[in-house]
């Protein structure tokens, strides 16, 4: 016998074998697990508009002019000095 | 049909030809079952986008095949690792390669010889021992070994007649 026939004869006598039987049992567990604990896509585009509506609000809120007229006026009612020079004659 | 039954019948179909490629690359029970196991967590999850331009048991095979050389580079990767942290001796704990790994397939009388030959293919390069596993352990006919691995059957024919000559150098080196 040539050694080529003697590798397919040799490995042919390797015999199929059964997984265990709890084995579909142990992928029906994972397989809920993992679908349990991924987030819905409800939940995700509810999470990116609160988020986009969060970051909206800032910028909108950051970029308003400040109303500085009000305070100015103030100043020149109560006649106060706004200089930083404490002598001034 | 319900979406469980109808899984239930493809795991009933399927699942001893993924555990018995798991354990021929493998080479261990523990972590072919585990490899089964992501191999059809992998399926339910892919079946939906799963088009019939192959048959159904040559995409689960090529799912089996890329999902255990996953294993295996991911283990050879870790003993590389394992070596530098046994070198810098932090952790110590290496996990020791499963030599004269006993083939649950395999008769008593038969073993040693078995043992040797299954050794020696670990050694072949991927799309060689892929061949020879496809065609003498899961006895496939070339036609669909061919479709599966992606290459014409005369590609297929030169590629396991390269394993078979880079096996035969390996059993007479080890006879030497």
């Amino acid at each position: 016998m040539n050694e080529s026939d003697y590798i397919e004869k040799t490995l042919s006598k390797v015999q199929q074998v059964e997984p265990s039987p709890y084995l579909f049992t142990r992928i029906e567990a994972k397989i809920q697990s993992i679908t349990n604990s991924t987030v819905s896509i409800k939940k995700v585009f509810i999470g990116m508009a609160l988020t986009c509506m969060l970051l909206a609000l800032n910028f909108v809120a950051s970029s308003s002019k400040h109303n500085t007229s009000n305070s100015t006026s103030l100043l020149d009612e109560l006649n106060l000095n706004t200089s930083n020079q404490l002598y001034n004659e | 049909m319900s979406e469980h039954s109808d899984f239930y019948q493809l795991y009933i179909e399927h699942s001893k030809m993924v555990y018995n490629l798991c354990l021929n690359y493998l080479q261990n029970t523990e972590d072919a079952e585990e490899a089964t196991q992501d191999v059809f967590i992998k399926v339910h999850e892919k079946i939906a986008g799963f088009r019939a331009d192959a048959s159904l048991k040559t995409w689960i095979y090529r799912i089996t095949i890329t999902h255990c050389f996953d294993i295996i580079k991911a283990k050879n990767r870790q003993k590389r690792f394992g070596f530098m942290q046994s070198l810098f001796g932090k952790y110590g704990k290496e996990e020791i390669p499963q030599k004269n790994f006993n083939h649950p397939g395999v008769e008593l009388e038969n073993k040693e010889a078995i043992q040797k030959l299954l050794e020696l293919i670990q050694e072949l390069p991927n799309n060689q021992k892929t061949a020879l596993i496809l065609k003498s352990m899961d006895g496939l006919p070339g036609k669909e070994i061919a479709q599966i691995m992606q290459l014409t059957e005369k590609a297929l024919e030169s590629l396991l007649s390269r394993a078979k000559q880079n096996l035969k150098l390996k059993i007479d080196q080890t006879k030497d």
